[in-house]
């Protein structure tokens, strides 16, 4: 089971003078449990390219299946689909409108036709999945949290339609780093425990290295690597053409080969930064 | 130096349905001309609200502000503060407004009614500023991200401001678009000595100011050079707030015994402090 884009392209008002070709022969395929990230510079394509994922914007050619059932066909059920991918767009916070967090997020079940108590128990798990404690917060306005909280309202309301996969499109921008903090873990677990499979769209290049099994690398609406993390954080030259970079570690090994150091510079998080120095230390007996 | 901030006193209220909120509470700041200003606090710790002050955007209910000796209070020094605080938002898309880039960046002198001679000369000298000669008749949306917001800053320093805010400018932008706007501003402050007060919550952009104010429950926490308030990690955590990776790095390798400052904040440090 997955979804599966195949040979898609997309092009913005055809035939008029400002045609655009948005996506141009994409073939994805994310498998259950997958973590898939996806870097492109602004208006890459990137956005454009989520929206396929469950059938809000259809190819221009090309076919999207998921789990096997075919968008663009007429008998596909497209509401199915989208409680089955679970879409957070950027700034959700803004598409909060309830007077309440519980009403809020029961939106979605209560569009599905549940029982109360049914709704309800969705509720409270997907609250509970994002930390927001379900007595304090279930009669409070939404409007009346921090951003932290109002984004894990929204994710909350997204999840409470237990979706099989989760398309997050720049869940952490504009928070602080706790509120980034917070929802980058809400996210891990969501992943490693339920085995949601998880598509994030990101410009964090060391959230991503640190969170991804594989990075999908879109530029002028073509996927230009797909691969780990690792292996398309080598590219730095390429990545850094196309208004990308790579992590903050990445770029301070390059500067230490700049001075003749013999380090490796494919490394994704602080912790294997550490180890590398420290092996570099040993070997030229630099100690404390 | 002078300052060309001054703040004293400073308390704002916001009055909803059925309760008062104190959103900033005794603010003393003072800004000296030249300086280069991070400031940092968590969602709703009243950075913003604070920034608004600096060109009367909001007007303080108790205290002063006084902006390059002018009373934000008085209404008579309006236009005159506005000229010379300029501000940029987050959101590249919202402030641009003409149809070619040159239009945009003219709309602000054209306003103070500049003579379109003069006009001319602060485009293109604004457009120099933050490397953008050559896109004067280009379109302004279909510019990326950086650029858009490197064009929102001419706008601002056509204006010939004496400090420029910039709210979380880099929020919605590429990594490239980041830093394209951070090293704009960087040489803004250093060649053309333009004041800079840079709100962000990316720790690394903060740790290119030269000072930093931490902002909590409408109150300035901290205020010092980032070596500082980098190296207070509880204090920083507790207030949701983080230190720069550098800076994290720095602790792993000093407790694994390697001998190099606690202080470090930025790529350049860490490559200084690793090959000495």
């Amino acid at each position: 089971m997955s979804i599966r884009l195949e040979d898609v392209s997309y092009t913005y008002l055809p035939n008029s003078p400002y045609e655009c070709n948005a996506l141009q022969n994409i073939d994805i395929q994310i498998e259950e449990g997958e973590f898939i990230g996806i870097i492109g510079h602004t208006g890459s394509g990137k956005s454009t390219l989520i929206q396929h994922f469950n059938g809000l914007l259809k190819p221009t050619t090309g076919r999207v299946t998921v789990d096997d059932i075919d968008l663009g066909s007429k008998s596909a059920d497209l509401r199915a689909i989208r409680q089955r991918v679970g879409m957070v767009f950027q700034y959700p916070e803004h598409q909060l409108f309830e007077e309440t967090v519980f009403e809020d997020i029961a939106y979605g079940p209560k569009n599905m036709g549940l029982s109360t108590e049914k709704i309800s128990s969705m509720v409270q798990k997907a609250m509970s999945t994002v930390n927001l404690d379900f007595e304090k917060y279930r009669y409070m306005s939404p409007f009346t949290l921090s951003g932290g909280e109002k984004r894990r309202v929204a994710i909350a309301g997204v999840l409470a339609m237990e979706p099989k996969y989760l398309i997050l499109d720049e869940p952490t921008a504009g928070l602080d780093p706790k509120g980034r903090n917070e929802i980058l873990v809400n996210i891990e677990q969501l992943h490693k425990k339920e085995k949601m499979a998880v598509v994030f769209v990101t410009h964090s290049m060391d959230d991503i290295a640190r969170l991804a099994d594989r990075l999908i690398v879109i530029n002028s609406g073509r996927i230009i690597f797909s691969d780990t993390p690792r292996k398309v954080f080598k590219e730095y030259e390429v990545l850094q053409k196309t208004g990308l970079d790579i992590p903050t570690v990445g770029r301070l090994m390059l500067e230490l080969q700049k001075k003749g150091w013999n380090v490796r510079n494919d490394l994704l998080t602080i912790e294997e930064a550490k180890n590398e120095i420290m092996k570099h230390a040993r070997e030229v007996g630099r100690n404390a | 130096m002078k300052d060309l901030i001054h703040i004293e006193g400073l308390l704002h209220k916001y009055q909803t349905a059925n309760e008062e909120i104190v959103a900033l509470k005794d603010i003393d700041l003072n800004i000296e001309e030249g300086e280069f200003v991070a400031i940092i606090g968590h969602n709703g710790s009243g950075k913003s609200t604070l920034a608004k002050h600096l060109n009367a955007l909001l007007l303080p209910d108790q205290g002063r502000v006084i902006v390059n000796g002018l009373d934000t209070k008085i209404k008579e020094h309006l236009w005159n503060i506005r000229q010379q605080v300029g501000m940029v938002f987050q959101n590249p898309d919202n402030q641009l407004v003409a149809t070619t880039v040159e239009e945009d960046v003219a709309f602000g002198p054209e306003n103070l009614g500049v003579d379109p001679a003069r006009i001319r000369l602060l485009v293109d000298e604004a457009l120099h500023g933050v490397g953008m000669d050559g896109f004067h008749l280009r379109a302004p949306h279909l510019l990326s991200g950086g650029q858009k917001q490197r064009v929102a800053i001419a706008g601002i320093i056509a204006m010939r401001p004496k400090i420029i805010v910039l709210d979380e400018p880099t929020a919605m932008l590429d990594p490239i678009g980041r830093r394209e706007v951070m090293e704009t501003v960087l040489k803004l402050n250093k060649q053309e000595g333009l004041t800079v007060v840079y709100i962000t919550h990316f720790m690394e952009e903060a740790a290119f100011a030269k000072r930093i104010v931490v902002m909590e429950k409408g109150q300035i926490a901290l205020d010092g050079a980032p070596e500082k308030i980098f190296s207070m990690v509880a204090e920083l955590k507790a207030m949701s707030l983080d230190v720069p990776p550098m800076t994290e790095l720095s602790h792993a390798l000093i407790d694994e015994g390697l001998s190099i400052p606690r202080e470090i904040t930025t790529i350049e440090e860490m490559v200084v402090a690793l090959c000495r």
